[in-house]
């Protein structure tokens, strides 16, 4: 079985490498290998040529992975956590808090008369998201410490989220066209409006989030025993539920924030991820996990690239046939 | 116009209005024409990027179209009739670093939100000689555009508008920009 583990997480990073290359080479401007070689080298390529393939391709390919391997490890938690096999990354209310502060810098703020105001522009986009996902994670966490079932902080999760949405679409409601088209837009999900200045700053959260990730994979597998069985065991379940909804909030909420709600991957990678290694061991399912979605999040961006749309819509149509295969094919994935 | 001339009893004014705008905007359109058979088209980048997505006029978009009379040259993608299309952002990287000219940049009025909410499009040569032009002149109360209320039945305007833009020695004279103002 250990050498079976192996085997697969060689493939996986072999995988990851042979789609990364791919990424860089695939693109709407013909650029030759060579020319792609010189600018990771430092050689000379003109400077149009170097702008597309640092600001443009490497920034998405490396998004691509980070935002992968963030969204399946935070999904794989959440499942863990709720025992639930529907949880995943949005499942607390990450998603609809993120949209709440877009909503609220898109659309909001010009009904407000603040459309031009310097001060709201300077936070983005991705900042309004970030405080909205990281809101609505601290409302959640912040009453999970009072309750004991982690069913109702599931059920409270969907229902704010719900709460949330309603807001939402009442400021599409009364948006304009041109606040609508971005919003909508920005609902739709993108890896490649993620700047390099941008990039330095997901790679510490995301960095961070998977370390928690890993400082939890023991708590994770006494979890799958039952809470109840856990508590015996001595672990302090209101410190791993406090652990984990941290690592959730810097991983899917900063992938969200730069990227927009991405589908699929934090729900279908964890359930690819046990069938393929046939284990329940967060030992192994964590860097699986991981593996699997920088390599999904990769194949779902060359399609998009190829086909220039959404990766969003990319990753559900891919998606879904693969995870209506799993559950048909493996009643009990988890 | 017509139509709603006929409906008011006023045909006949509304056909002398319909008229002057037509023959206004074919006369224009002539003189324009008999100039860009001796110079260079400028080439002109419309619109702004939707994340990494930057849709564009088809050849036969009124867009398109209006550009060509005014003597630019749209940057456009395949496509029948009066339709857009989304391209990469590649693309439009390619395209935006030879235009001489950036129109219709969404609802920024300064070169700094443009620039901060597109920052790869920030070092581009269009944008450093300060040659971006928006249709956000007019604006109605509380968020609409004049550009797309009165502008539709004054397409002359419009035309008179980006002439100014692309070959002010033509037409300085006699027009001010009315919908469209430049970017600072």
């Amino acid at each position: 079985m250990r050498k079976n583990s192996t085997i697969l997480f060689t493939l996986l990073a072999l995988c990851v490498v042979v789609l990364f290359a791919a990424d860089m080479c695939v693109g709407s401007v013909d650029i030759t290998l060579r020319d792609i070689w010189a600018v990771i080298t430092g050689g000379e390529c003109d400077p149009i040529t170097t702008k597309i393939i640092i600001d443009i391709r490497l920034t998405k390919a490396l998004m691509a992975i980070l935002a992968g391997a963030a969204l399946s490890v935070s999904g794989l938690q959440m499942q863990t956590l709720f025992r639930n096999p529907l949880a995943g990354p949005y499942v607390l209310g990450v998603s609809s808090g993120a949209s709440l502060g877009v909503a609220l810098f898109i659309l909001g703020a010009p009904l407000l008369g603040l459309g031009g105001s310097s001060l709201l522009s300077s936070f983005g986009v991705a900042g309004a998201a970030w405080i909205g996902a990281a809101a609505v994670l601290a409302m959640v966490a912040a009453v999970s410490r009072r309750i004991k079932d982690i069913m109702v902080i599931l059920i409270l999760g969907m229902m704010v989220g719900s709460a949330v949405s309603a807001i939402v679409q009442v400021l599409q409601y009364m948006s304009h066209e041109e606040a609508l088209k971005s919003f909508v837009v920005w609902t739709m999900g993108s890896l490649g409006d993620v700047s390099t200045t941008q990039l330095l700053l997901i790679v510490p959260a995301v960095v961070a989030g998977l370390t928690i990730a890993v400082a939890v994979i023991k708590p994770l597998n006494l979890l799958l025993l039952g809470e109840p069985y856990a508590r015996t065991m001595g672990l302090n379940i209101g410190r791993t539920r406090m652990l984990i909804l941290l690592s959730t909030t810097l991983l899917a909420g900063t992938v969200t924030a730069f990227c927009g709600p991405i589908g699929f991957i934090g729900l279908a990678i964890p359930h690819l991820a046990r069938t393929m290694f046939h284990n329940a061991d967060h030992r192994i399912l964590m860097p699986a996990t991981a593996l699997l979605g920088a390599v999904a999040l990769l194949i779902c961006d060359i399609v998009s690239k190829l086909l220039t749309l959404p990766v969003n819509t990319i990753t559900a149509l891919l998606g879904i046939p693969i995870v209506i295969w799993v559950v048909v094919r493996n009643k009990n994935i988890v | 116009m017509v139509a709603v001339a006929e409906i008011t009893g006023r045909r006949e004014i509304g056909e002398e209005h319909f008229n002057s705008i037509a023959t206004s905007y074919i006369s224009t359109s002539q003189r324009i024409a008999e100039h860009t058979a001796t110079t260079t088209r400028p080439r002109v980048m419309i619109n702004t990027p939707y994340r990494d997505a930057w849709v564009l006029p088809s050849e036969n978009n009124y867009m398109a179209r209006i550009i060509s009379d005014a003597g630019g040259c749209c940057y456009t993608t395949e496509g029948k009739g009066n339709t857009s299309k989304p391209i990469d952002i590649e693309q439009a990287l390619l395209y935006a670093e030879s235009a001489d000219f950036w129109l219709n940049v969404g609802s920024c009025h300064t070169l700094q939100e443009l620039t901060s909410q597109n920052p790869r499009f920030a070092k581009v040569k269009v944008v450093e000689d300060k040659k971006v032009y928006n249709n956000t002149a007019r604006s109605t109360a509380p968020v609409g555009s004049d550009f797309w209320e009165s502008g539709v039945v004054r397409p002359d305007i419009i035309l008179k508008d980006l002439a100014m833009i692309f070959h002010p020695e033509i037409i300085a004279q006699e027009h001010t920009l009315y919908y469209y103002t430049r970017l600072n």
